[in-house]
């Protein structure tokens, strides 16, 4: 048996989506990847919280859980160790960032507690939003601030807390996890029958074009192709068109299948990664997997 | 308070090893192969990949308890091969093959960089 020759193509990054095309190969790789760029792939969040002072309107558990799900930028996410895997006794610089907070009231309006209040010890480790106020300037201005709001304290309250960041994977609590979609899609095959098209009178066309949610197909009046399929892949099958040729008696008027052999990936970032570097730590993870127990499996057989 | 450890979904227990191999007594050329702290990410893949193989008569994989993070592969081959020859085909060929994706990937990567640079 030779193994398969996949095809990869990028259809398009952006600075937090990537979507490509995954082509000959089997479903399970395309589902090993995408449960990997989940479950698997390493980020830095907060996972220990010291509370100093709170006398908020938010008990300390609550505080604690808001800043776990605060996404911190993970570029550097390779140069740290796990905690447990580390040298050290307790923690260290290489297996944990500190942030501090400490924010009291004392105006008499509420004082918005935010993502930008955290201190990092750590400059290459701080939360998605402080880093895109930071190059705010030359991203879009128009930009409505991006910062996550903790809690809010009303005069004479008080919040002051140390919490320790740390590397982790999804697997072990959803706070890790880079990606926020990570999907695949069968390439659809749209192919409309030009023949009972034309039986059609302008208004049922344009009904029929109306007819589906997602926008797929386009109709322009008074030109010789007047019903086009302008975007294919945002097909969700809901067969809606489908439905409405039915109500036309010409159920063959549109056919849809799904190329079960073209995976339509979408991979969306939380902001920790890049989201190309989402995909490829993926694959370099899974690959490390299987090399795994390829050597443990030889191991096996060398001792009978 | 009794809730297990959340490392226990991905931290091999001391002393034990990650792959082991039980030959079936009953059945000839038959072989569960257990993967402990797997799931089905590797199971299904290596179990596709099994499937694939012409000398395979039956290839499966379980998870035989929800809480315990472990696989059970079975693999049973026809005379000609062995259920250790054909794992081990399969997963070489698993690797060849997200080798490929890498360096496709990457070089897609690079592509589209300095698509975008060029055109700015």
């Amino acid at each position: 048996m030779t193994a398969r020759s996949p095809e990869l193509e990028i259809l398009e990054i952006k600075n937090d989506t990537i979507t490509f095309i995954l082509s000959n190969t089997d479903i399970s790789v395309a589902n090993a990847l995408r449960r990997v760029m989940i479950a698997e792939v390493p980020t830095m969040c907060i996972d220990l919280v010291e509370f100093e002072a709170n006398n908020s309107v938010l008990c300390d558990e609550f505080i604690a859980h808001r800043l776990g799900l605060i996404p911190l930028i993970s570029e550097e996410v390779n140069r740290f160790n796990y905690t447990r895997d580390c040298s050290c006794s307790e923690r260290c610089d290489n297996c944990s960032v500190e942030f501090r907070l400490h924010v009291k009231c004392t105006d008499d309006k509420a004082r918005d507690v935010t993502s930008s209040d955290l201190i990092s010890q750590n400059d290459m480790v701080i939360p998605v939003s402080s880093a895109q106020s930071l190059n705010h300037n030359n991203n879009t201005p128009d930009r409505p601030e991006q910062e996550i709001p903790i809690v809010k304290l009303r005069k004479g309250q008080e919040l002051k807390l140390k919490a320790i960041a740390k590397k982790g994977v999804g697997k072990e609590h959803a706070k890790w996890i880079p990606a926020c979609v990570a999907t695949y899609q069968f390439q659809p095959h749209i192919v409309i029958n030009q023949n009972r098209l034309d039986e059609l009178s302008d208004k049922q066309k344009e009904d029929w074009v109306a007819s589906c949610p997602a926008k797929v197909y386009s109709y322009v009046p008074h030109q010789r192709n007047q019903v086009t399929i302008e975007d294919p892949l945002r097909c969700m099958y809901c067969m809606e068109c489908k439905k409405k040729a039915d109500t036309y008696g010409k159920p063959d008027l549109v056919t849809i299948e799904q190329k079960t052999d073209r995976f339509i990936f979408t991979v969306e970032t939380t902001g920790a990664l890049k989201p190309e570097d989402i995909v490829l730590y993926a694959i370099q993870i899974i690959k490390r997997k299987l090399t795994d127990i390829q050597t443990q499996l030889q191991t096996q057989i060398q001792e009978g | 308070m009794n809730a297990p450890d959340r490392f226990e979904l991905f931290v091999l227990p001391e002393g034990s090893k990650k792959v082991t191999v039980t030959k079936d007594t009953k059945i000839p050329n038959a072989s569960v192969i257990t993967i402990l702290r797997e799931d089905h990410t590797v199971g299904n893949l290596i179990r596709m990949q099994l499937v694939a193989d012409q000398d395979v008569k039956f290839a499966g994989y379980r998870m035989p308890h929800p809480l315990e993070h472990n696989i059970n592969i079975r693999i049973q081959t026809y005379p000609n091969s062995t259920p250790l020859k054909a794992m081990e085909d399969s997963i070489n060929l698993l690797i060849d093959e997200f080798e490929r994706i890498n360096t496709q990937f990457n070089n897609q990567v690079l592509r589209k960089k300095n698509m975008t640079d060029t055109y700015i």
